[in-house]
């Protein structure tokens, strides 16, 4: 405790010291290095998760589960052989769960030479049908002693197998976008204690990332594609579904081809993401969603979820509120290049509150290797909060804002769009409109903006660009782009 | 009336082709045709052709194939402007969309708009008079930095490719690729792989017991697949894409099990199966499943003498007959350490099931 006190102590202290720069940098407050890797390895990272001990378990593009002791920067290998391993997780200092291509597997080291000798089968209780496209992801804790994994769907760039694993549906595939022919397909799954693998969620394409929130809400992302307007958050619950088609085949007593059930019917049937990642401004591919936990010492962003993107040297934040029941919210750039590179795949807070990030490729758009982000204290020039209202938003931002620039209307420019719905491969951006700002109040605090709108539609993203704003001694906003995405509007 | 509006225009044309018609004889000598180059996106951000040479002033007829599953372009730059060129198109933002990422500038000779995975597109680019190195490139979002090639515009011979800094680094020739380490730890054996093979199930098992005997076990199955001398597997084309292509056995298979051999009970059904995993003793793996709800262990050793392989086999208190059904039509000889032949099918008592061995050997006959 006191140290912390001491900590805390001199913060403040180098804070009143240094004085706000107008110059000041993002990375000034989080710094991005490289970490170093073994030679002859292939660090294309499928997942990663931190041991009790302090030690990084990553599990690698070539099938190797690798140790990372952050203190020696040494290496070990921890097991080996294993099929796209895309998840995993840690049970304890010599147990480590890993998701590769065909099964869940327990990785133990039972004679504590340092190397998995038992590759135990967790759970194989899904369909193989050969299709490249059947990646497996997870599995994640839901913290009652559950895990969740995603399947996903077949690719259209390839057929099935002549052997597969799993009873075989030709009527998962409706002849266009990405199929199902195997059980679960395109679902999300529920492995509980006793080891049973139940059916969780369905209508996903491709969910690479899973987490959970702070209140232990489930989030999943999901690709731009076919029935995918754009990329997409999704906050998941049991039993619903998120859009995607192929997977209902293998929902209980589904008889009807999907080629046959009217769009609107399908559009009834799905619940909406809470966030909708605008393609090619935001993220092409979005991955893992990371929860920073209010114990973090990693900036003001506590209780908020950082969000992967393979396309763009970017990691994003996503800022929630529930509104009539429904999960919606905005997302914004959290940290935009100044030294991140792409292809952040996969990511884990280490025990000191620094964030480790997993670079992969897969022969798509990517990037290698593994960078660490070190919080540097202080508190960046950035946009807290973001909520719906009624007739608006308010914004709410890290540090006081300069009045002039912040109480003029022309620095806040607004338009909304929507994307499609349908079986096409993504949607452009429809029905897209400016929006004029009727009204402009800033906080007495300075550190919110209520911006009431000509209109408020829900099923639209409100997107914002924010100019010439800056703290009170003027240091710019930098991530300045925001996107909101109504579903519901708050009474 | 209808009127034709194809025949309209080339009424309308007539003249001017009649006008054109003695100079176009003239020049017909020295003009050569308009010369067809194929280019394909394929998997992995690349074009299949990464170079091509032209004559300046030449007019070439490009074809664009985008056989990959994501969205590509190309766009002809001036020389040394390639990477100038992918930085404008990715500063388009979401206007870059609606613009094919094809960036306002003098830089760009000629471009493509975007091809979704499948489609084709073709266009007549004619070669400056300037000699020179003409890049193309992808400029959509994130490709550009791998996704490239070069235009010769030449009458000279184009450099060696080995060292040709105008093409992607990994595409520069087998000469240059060296076998580098597949992993950080030392390629010994015995190894093994979970991976996409062929002639079996999609949750297989490689296993190099040697450098030289190698064999297939399906997870899935529960069954041992296939066994191969003279190599292992090659995984490069499996790793170098997204996982599609199957990994190449090195060797020969020379014994091929068709069937789950092992039947627990009287009456000889086929029966079920459940895989449990593998552990691994000095690096080779056990294999642990159950048939019909008995536990079974599997260990798999090479032989020394010839190429072929001990299959070390427990069943755990079967408490019934267990048989296996003895290969046929295979150039192997087989051998056991328990139980008797009774037909096609080696019958075993239950205390004899809970420790036998196969002995399985590449021979020069049938069986």
């Amino acid at each position: 405790m006191k140290l912390i006190q001491f900590y805390l102590f001199v913060c403040i202290s180098l804070l009143l010291a240094c004085k706000e720069k107008k110059n000041e940098r993002l990375s000034d407050f989080y710094v991005i290095e490289d970490i170093s890797l073994p030679e002859g390895l292939l660090p294309e990272v499928g997942a990663m998760d931190f041991m009790p001990d302090g030690r990084l378990a990553v599990a690698f593009h070539r099938g190797e589960v690798m140790l990372y002791n952050p203190e020696t920067k040494r290496w070990q290998l921890f097991a080996y052989g294993l099929h796209d391993p895309l998840g995993l997780h840690v049970l304890n200092n010599s147990e480590i769960l890993v998701m590769q291509r065909p099964e869940l597997t327990r990785l133990r080291d039972t004679n504590q030479d340092g190397e998995a000798d038992e590759y135990l089968n967790e759970t194989d209780d899904f369909g193989l049908s050969g299709n490249y496209h059947e990646f497996a992801y997870g599995p994640v804790p839901d913290g009652k002693g559950n895990f969740i994994i995603g399947l996903n769907t077949a690719s259209n760039n390839a057929g099935v197998w002549e052997e597969r694993r799993g009873e075989y549906k030709p009527e998962g595939n409706p002849g266009e976008g990405m199929y199902s022919p195997v059980p679960y397909r395109g679902w999300l799954m529920r492995l509980t204690q006793d080891k049973e693998l139940k059916p969780y969620a369905s209508g996903f394409r491709s969910p690479d990332g899973i987490g959970f929130g702070k209140d232990g809400q489930l989030f999943v992302t999901d690709n731009q594609g076919d029935w995918l307007g754009t990329s997409t958050l999704y906050h998941v619950e049991e039993g619903k579904h998120y859009g995607h088609i192929a997977s209902l085949v293998w929902k209980e007593d589904w008889k009807q081809n999907l080629n046959e059930v009217p769009v609107a019917t399908y559009d009834s049937m799905r619940t909406r993401a809470a966030v909708l990642f605008p393609h090619n401004i935001m993220a092409d591919s979005p991955t893992q969603p990371l929860y920073i936990a209010d114990s973090l010492n990693f900036g003001p962003f506590g209780g908020q979820l950082l969000v992967g993107e393979m396309d763009f040297p970017r990691i994003m934040r996503v800022m929630l509120e529930e509104v009539d029941g429904q999960m919606q919210g905005a997302c914004v750039s959290f940290i935009d290049s100044t030294g991140l590179t792409v292809g952040n795949h996969r990511m884990a807070f280490g025990p000191d509150g620094s964030l480790w990030v997993g670079k992969t490729a897969y022969a798509w758009v990517g990037d290698q290797g593994i960078q660490r982000i070190r919080f540097q204290g202080g508190t960046p020039m950035d946009v807290l909060k973001m909520q719906a209202m009624p007739h608006g938003f308010r914004l709410e931002f890290t540090r006081p804002l300069s009045l002039e620039a912040a109480s003029k209307v022309e620095n806040y420019q607004f338009q909304r769009y929507k994307y499609a719905y349908h079986k096409d491969y993504g949607s452009p951006q429809l029905d897209k409109q400016k929006v004029a700002i009727k009204k402009l109040e800033v906080s007495e605090d300075r550190k919110q903006v209520i911006l009431e709108l000509e209109e408020m539609l829900p099923a639209y993203v409100y997107d914002l660009s924010i100019q010439n704003v800056s703290s009170e001694k003027g240091v710019r906003l930098k991530n300045n782009r925001l996107f909101y995405t109504l579903n519901r509007l708050p009474r | 009336m209808r009127i034709n509006p194809k025949l309209l225009a080339v009424v309308g044309l007539l003249p001017a082709l009649l006008f054109m018609l003695p100079s176009f004889i003239g020049q017909q000598s020295s003009k050569q045709p308009i010369r067809n180059i194929q280019i394909k996106a394929i998997s992995g951000l690349q074009y299949d052709q990464v170079r091509f040479k032209v004559a300046p002033g030449e007019i070439v007829h490009i074809t664009l194939i985008n056989t990959d599953e994501m969205a590509h372009n190309m766009v002809i730059t001036v020389p040394n402007k390639r990477e100038e060129v992918v930085a404008l198109a990715l500063k388009m933002g979401e206007e870059g969309q609606n613009k094919n990422f094809v960036p306002q500038s003098d830089f760009v000779l000629a471009s493509s708009p975007v091809l979704l995975p499948g489609s084709t597109y073709s266009f007549n680019f004619t070669a400056p008079k300037e000699e020179g190195i003409y890049p193309y490139v992808c400029t959509y979002p994130g490709h550009g930095a791998v996704m490239y090639g070069a235009i010769y515009v030449t009458n000279e011979m184009m450099p060696p490719l080995a060292n040709d800094s105008h093409v992607p680094p990994q595409r520069r020739g087998e000469q240059t690729k060296q076998k580098e380490a597949e992993h950080p730890y030392p390629a010994t054996f015995p190894r093994m792989y979970r991976s996409f093979l062929p002639d079996t199930g999609p949750a297989s098992i490689a296993v190099g017991m040697t450098n030289q005997l190698s064999y297939c076990w399906d997870a899935g199955a529960c069954r041992f697949r296939y066994l191969w001398k003279d190599g292992f597997i090659d995984l490069s084309r499996h790793w170098g894409g997204k996982g599609k292509e199957l990994a190449d056995i090195v060797g020969t298979i020379f014994y091929r099990e068709e069937n789950m051999p092992f039947r627990v009970g009287p009456h000889k059904e086929m029966p079920e199966s459940e895989y449990i995993g593998y552990v691994l003793e000095d690096h080779y793996p056990t294999f642990k499943y159950r048939l019909n709800g008995v536990e079974v262990e599997e260990r798999i050793r090479p032989t020394l003498d010839k190429a072929g392989m001990y299959r070390q086999i427990s069943f755990k208190d079967p408490n019934d007959i267990v048989w296996y059904q003895m290969p046929r039509g295979q150039q192997v000889e087989v051998d056991f350490d328990q139980g008797k032949l009774e037909g096609q099918y080696l019958k075993l008592s239950p205390s004899e099931a809970s420790s036998f061995t196969l002995t399985i050997a590449e021979s020069k006959q049938k069986i």
